[in-house]
């Protein structure tokens, strides 16, 4: 128990140092095991995990769903969303905002990653806000927040590392996401609504579009809704395994991509480079993580963890929020993805004990993670958007950020209380 | 000259990655075009498809390090200043090279042992031995790079890494 502590700090203070997460998780997790064990078999463990880690099939789905939003990016299919909800809301006081949201809501639904999310929108949103006169706050926050959406609703990289991690079915935890995902949308609108009522100057509304003009926008998007349908339908239908899914998802956007932009060996490239390069960043954490998680759990810290929550003899509900405020916090210092590398493993079996839904459990996860992306001090999205805007200040994206952080409050409340919203869908798949 | 030529054996694994890539995207449609429309699946896939995945994670490795792309947390760091600076950059790239060093050497101990099995694929009979060692290389590979980042870093050339924040498309952590 000791051991892992330190262990903790040490991997803290590593990471703190700038030394890259993955190699801190590795070296400390194998200099723990030597110590609680022995050198040999520590070395005999490290060496499985590497070998064995990297060539994991389920693992597959990574590079495929990050392909596929590389692909998606180069067809500039962002600008497309965006006019096309904005010819439906613009006009609304704020309506630029919502549309923004919206808009990220459906490039999620073709793309597994937050920072590519909001990265991709904010090029074509913002310009756009600022030319109607919106406040950078407004413009940013929303940006940074609809970003969020990303990793909750599918395809998600999160859910996949999460989904192998806790043996839990892939696609249910996809189809857990969509809900939640809907409702995020809904409750930022709202939250867009409140601040415009507050304070009218930070968005005036746009121009009102014709319906004529609506269904044509609408029409450009055939793309997003054919490759969501094959993909996660086909997910969810049970005609295919993530990681075909996910290979269909790249195919089919690389066939848009040749419809909109021609064939070009150097986007192609660029595309499938961005991809291997993300791939390989996410494996040497992945790596470490294991390596980390398999110390952790000869020092005994699973055991004694359970065995403590067990003696405070809380209820699970209690110990579950718990948990959410101990992610939240640790969202702080921590991007998503090595969060939950590095947390899930340890605190999964006092989950699984206490008897709580395994993919409720990984949806309120993937959630409080994503408050951490857009709350100081690290908030990856606003970093994002502010090397994407650099005359935008970091407090005034945090100031833009915090309508919706209240009501990510507001969301984790509703999804802690009522399960049905995450478990519904899942509830009809074999 | 050296250089030229590390730039070039760098552009060749580059576009190798794109070509596996593409092969792992194309195998995936053709294995599932095979079983729906001609009752057939494309044997072996899963294997192949597993094989393509570690190549594409050890063969990157060394683009990924030498592009000092590792996903960090960069909360204290951009504070850093002069000696300090240096002294953080060294020893931060020298930990991350010995760690390389050991999944190396231990990938390439994993190579010997089964090369003396004689092990092979269960499906396609192909032998395993030489994808160790293969990535086993990789990884020393990027080790060497490291140190010699390291060596940059102590006479204070090293170039600031092109951060996440530059280019969120191509940066580690866009598929986040």
């Amino acid at each position: 128990m000791n051991a892992t502590i330190i262990g903790f700090i040490a991997v803290l203070v590593l990471a703190l140092a700038g030394l890259p997460i993955g190699f801190g998780l590795f070296a400390v997790g194998l200099i723990g095991f030597a110590y609680v064990i022995d050198w040999a078999p520590a070395l005999a463990m490290v060496g499985q995990i590497a070998w064995e880690t990297p060539q994991n099939y389920g693992f597959s789905v990574l590079p495929l769903f990050i392909l596929m939003g590389a692909f998606l990016n180069q067809a500039k299919l962002s600008n497309d969303l965006y006019e096309a909800s904005n010819t439906f809301l613009g006009h609304h006081r704020g309506g630029l905002a919502m549309a923004t949201i919206v808009a990220c809501g459906g490039f999620s639904a073709v793309c597994g990653s937050s920072l590519a999310t909001a990265a991709t929108m904010a090029k074509v949103s913002i310009p756009s806000m600022r030319r109607y006169g919106y406040a950078d706050s407004l413009a940013a926050g929303s940006v940074a927040a609809g970003g969020t959406l990303g990793i909750l609703i599918p395809p998600s990289t999160v859910f996949v590392i999460y989904g192998i991690l806790t043996q839990t079915d892939i696609g249910k935890l996809f189809a857990a996401g969509i809900l939640p995902g809907i409702l995020t949308i809904v409750l930022y609108c709202l939250a867009i609504m409140l601040v415009v009522r507050l304070k009218p100057s930070l968005g005036p509304p746009g121009e009102y579009s014709r319906w004529s003009l609506r269904w044509k926008a609408l029409l450009r998007v055939w793309a997003v809704v054919v490759l969501f349908v094959v993909v996660i339908g086909g997910l969810y239908v049970g005609a295919f395994t993530p990681t075909e899914a996910a290979g269909i998802g790249a195919f089919g956007s690389y066939l848009f991509v040749l419809l909109r932009n021609g064939w070009s060996w150097h986007g192609l490239r660029a595309a499938a480079l961005e991809t291997a390069r993300s791939t390989a960043a996410i494996f040497v954490v992945l790596i470490g993580a294991i390596v980390f998680s398999n110390f952790v759990n000869v020092a005994g810290m699973s055991v004694a963890l359970g065995g403590w929550v067990r003696g405070l003899d809380m209820s699970p509900t209690a110990v579950l929020v718990v948990i959410l405020i101990f992610y939240v916090l640790l969202g702080c210092v921590f991007e998503s993805m090595s969060m939950i590398l590095l947390t899930i493993p340890i605190l999964f079996p006092i989950v699984q004990q206490l008897g709580i839904d395994p993919i409720w459990f990984g949806v309120l996860v993937v959630v409080v993670t994503e408050v951490g992306l857009i709350t100081p001090p690290v908030g990856l999205n606003v970093y994002v958007l502010k090397s994407v805007f650099r005359d935008i200040e970091s407090a005034t994206i945090f100031r833009g950020v915090f309508p919706f952080v209240c009501a990510d409050l507001v969301r984790i409340a509703l999804l802690t209380t009522f399960p049905a919203i995450s478990l519904w869908l899942p509830s009809f798949m074999k | 000259m050296a250089t030229r030529i590390g730039g070039w054996l760098l552009a060749l694994l580059e576009t190798l990655m794109v070509i596996v890539l593409i092969v792992m995207v194309l195998l995936t449609m053709a294995d599932v075009i095979g079983r729906y429309f001609m009752n057939r699946p494309l044997p072996g896939t899963i294997e192949l498809i597993e094989l393509m995945l570690g190549l594409v994670v050890f063969g990157t490795l060394p683009l990924t390090t030498l592009g000092q792309e590792h996903i960090v947390v960069d909360i204290l760091t951009p504070a850093f200043r002069g000696w300090f600076k240096r002294a953080q950059q060294t020893l931060m790239s020298i930990i991350g090279a010995v760690v390389l060093g050991f999944i190396g050497w231990q990938l390439w101990r994993r190579g010997v042992e089964l090369a003396g099995y004689g092990d092979l694929t269960a499906y396609l009979k192909l032998p395993v031995a030489p994808i160790a060692f293969s990535m086993s290389a990789l990884s020393f590979l990027s080790c060497a790079l490291l140190l010699a980042l390291s060596v940059q870093a102590a006479r204070g050339t090293l170039r600031p890494p092109p951060s996440a924040l530059e280019a969120p498309q191509g940066a580690p952590g866009a598929g986040l």
